[in-house]
């Protein structure tokens, strides 16, 4: 479930969680963020992202916004509010995945990934996205991060 | 003719016709024989006395002695009244007077009363015996009947042409009473076939003081004004009720197709969740590779090749996302239509080929509606390429943007952009489907069948409405009508920017 690879010779390594049920995408994610030096957790859904956040430390979560069971807003809010010292970019396959998975203020992918804004993500990404792009805003946040501190 | 003796007139004067036929003939007769008999007595009374008298003078005088005597007593009769033959026969007297009209033959016997016209006689004989001193004798006396007979038939003159002023008045009379009558009931037909005729702003009624006509007159107008209620109600009934079809059959429509293309739109977003990610992997992985192949070498052309088409699946995908309302449609802003139809048809002129002649038809003052420029030019793009591709062997496209004014379901003043192409057309399948993504009636390569389907998902995210008109080889002509834009969702759009978007 876990796999804290960080590269031996950066002891600093942000350490990155990711969320998204779709077993393909987290894992072609972590094996890119890995790859840029990233130290990477893999969790399949919002309650055991948040289980696992209890013991482990976490700079960075990545989360999809859109999963069975609690969705992605849900578990932004949670983390914004329990570990507010960790940030977070939302992405988003968009479209309407489930008839009873449609809410109004969630029909495009925009309004996904605003509903993630709204609920205290600090960056978002809409899938698919090239490593470029991820890193980008990957990178982005986490500078945020280390310039507010 | 056959008209006019349908005619009331005519039958009045036909029943009195008929009626003088009897009459006329009875009372003619009657009277004639009165007048006749009247004016015989009177003849035949006057000639007795004074018969009686002349045979009188006989009796007593001594006239019957002589001859000579006897005959100037003869003479002075036939003087004195109308006699013209005078004879006296005895036993031994037989005298005549010359001073009558020769050639009168006397009968054997007297006439018998008064029958004076009778037989064609002329001449009415008396006998009277005659008595004196014991002498006896028969007295003739013979009287004219000419003048009696010229008074009858005066008289019948004069019957005649009193009936006959009778008849030809009453005549009269009868045709004219029987046009007064009818002339109401013939002005009331006049104006009642005008009211048939369609005329339904006349009134009926008869202008006559009969009671009868004057009540026919009110009851046919009752039941103008009746009818002329009940048609005017029934015209409105049914033209609100075909009114209120024909919208229904056109809301019906077009939620029809609202409904197919929500359908295949959930369906479309449903996939394409799916595939952004499914695309994740592929994109990221292909991309890994490609940092660990050497640069010159099959493999990073294989990966390469395998990246650019993850990369075409991806904008298909955004494509469909856009036709399933999926859309990055970002904030909502007025924008001037005729701007950007301005900037769509610099580029577009530049890209089709001279046989394409491409026209503007943009009226003045064109309100500004709500949209997003970068989605409105690839809308305009859209519908200009569909209607390139319509006509490839040479044709006029025209891109107008007026102000309709509509009835019926939409706002009254309407923004109004539209396409027109002189191409090839389509039929009413066609028209069905044309929205749908995958779409397409050209050859399979020539285009993704995306264009209008997302044409369509831009237009519906605008709030707009999206409509094709076209015939098989009469053109098309695509119009997309914006509501008018509300001042006030400027101000909001203006006070909520989005920080998400600059995130990406």
């Amino acid at each position: 479930m876990t796999t804290p690879s960080a590269p031996p010779d950066q002891p600093a390594a942000p350490r990155l969680m990711i969320v998204d049920d779709e077993p393909d995408v987290r894992a072609a994610m972590a094996r890119v963020l890995e790859r840029a030096g990233f130290a990477v957790l893999l969790v399949a859904s919002a309650d055991e992202a948040i289980a696992a956040l209890r013991t482990e430390r976490v700079d960075l979560l990545i989360t999809d916004m859109i999963m069975p069971g609690l969705n992605g807003a849900d578990l932004i809010r949670v983390v914004k509010r329990d570990f507010p010292e960790i940030r977070v970019v939302a992405i988003s396959g968009g479209g309407n995945f489930w008839p009873q998975g449609y809410k109004p203020e969630a029909i495009t992918t925009s309004a996904y990934l605003a509903a993630a804004e709204k609920a205290g993500a600090d960056g978002a990404i809409s899938k698919p996205f090239e490593i470029l792009e991820l890193l980008e805003v990957v990178r982005s946040v986490i500078a945020k991060r280390d310039g507010a501190r | 003719m056959e008209r006019l003796s349908g005619t009331l007139a005519s039958r009045i004067a036909l029943v009195m016709l008929a009626a003088h036929g009897v009459l006329l003939p009875a009372l003619f007769f009657g009277l004639m024989r009165g007048v006749e008999r009247a004016l015989a007595d009177q003849f035949i009374a006057q000639v007795r006395g004074f018969s009686r008298a002349v045979a009188d003078e006989f009796e007593l005088g001594d006239a019957l002695d002589s001859v000579e005597r006897s005959r100037a007593l003869l003479d002075s009769a036939i003087l004195r009244g109308d006699g013209v033959y005078a004879e006296l026969r005895g036993a031994d007297i037989n005298v005549r007077s010359e001073l009558g009209p020769a050639g009168i033959q006397r009968p054997k016997h007297q006439n018998l009363d008064v029958d004076i016209a009778q037989g064609g006689h002329q001449i009415y004989f008396l006998m009277l015996p005659v008595e004196h001193a014991g002498k006896q004798a028969e007295l003739w006396l013979g009287f004219d009947e000419a003048p009696t007979m010229g008074q009858i038939g005066e008289a019948r003159s004069r019957i005649l042409i009193a009936l006959g002023a009778y008849f030809a008045l009453t005549m009269a009379l009868g045709v004219l009473v029987g046009y007064w009558l009818s002339r109401p009931l013939i002005e009331l037909r006049q104006r009642s076939k005008r009211v048939a005729s369609g005329d339904y702003t006349l009134t009926l009624g008869a202008s006559s003081s009969l009671r009868e006509v004057a009540e026919l007159g009110e009851d046919l107008e009752r039941m103008r004004s009746e009818l002329v209620g009940v048609s005017e109600r029934l015209r409105y009934e049914i033209a609100a009720k075909e009114a209120v079809e024909s919208e229904r059959r056109a809301l019906e429509v077009q939620l029809r197709r609202r409904h197919r293309l929500e359908t295949v739109g959930t369906l479309a977003g449903g996939v394409a969740h799916e595939f952004n990610n499914a695309l994740v992997p592929i994109i990221l992985y292909t991309e890994s590779m490609l940092l660990d192949a050497p640069a010159p070498s099959a493999q990073r052309e294989q990966l390469e090749g395998v990246l650019s088409a993850a990369r075409r699946a991806r904008e298909i995908v955004r494509k469909v996302l856009t036709f399933s309302r999926n859309i990055d449609a970002g904030q909502l802003v007025p924008v001037r239509l005729e701007a950007i139809v301005d900037e769509a048809l610099k580029l577009f002129r530049a890209l089709v080929p001279p046989n394409i002649e491409v026209v503007r038809e943009v009226e003045d003052g064109i309100p500004e509606v709500l949209a997003d420029a970068g989605l409105l030019s690839q809308l305009i793009m859209n519908l200009c390429t569909n209607a390139y591709q319509a006509m490839r062997s040479g044709g006029t496209l025209t891109i107008g943007v007026h102000v309709a004014r509509h009835s019926g379901g939409e706002p009254d003043r309407v923004v109004e952009l539209f396409v027109r192409d002189t191409g090839h057309g389509m039929d009413a399948v066609t028209m069905e489907r044309i929205f749908e993504p995958f779409f397409t009636t050209r050859e399979v390569g020539s285009g993704t069948g995306l264009g209008l389907a997302v044409a369509h998902g831009i237009a519906i995210s605008f709030g707009a409405s999206i409509l094709v008109e076209s015939s098989p080889g009469g053109g098309s002509t695509f119009r997309v009508r914006f509501p008018p834009a509300p001042t006030t969702v400027f101000s909001h759009a203006v006070a909520e920017p989005n920080p998400v978007r600059s995130a990406r």
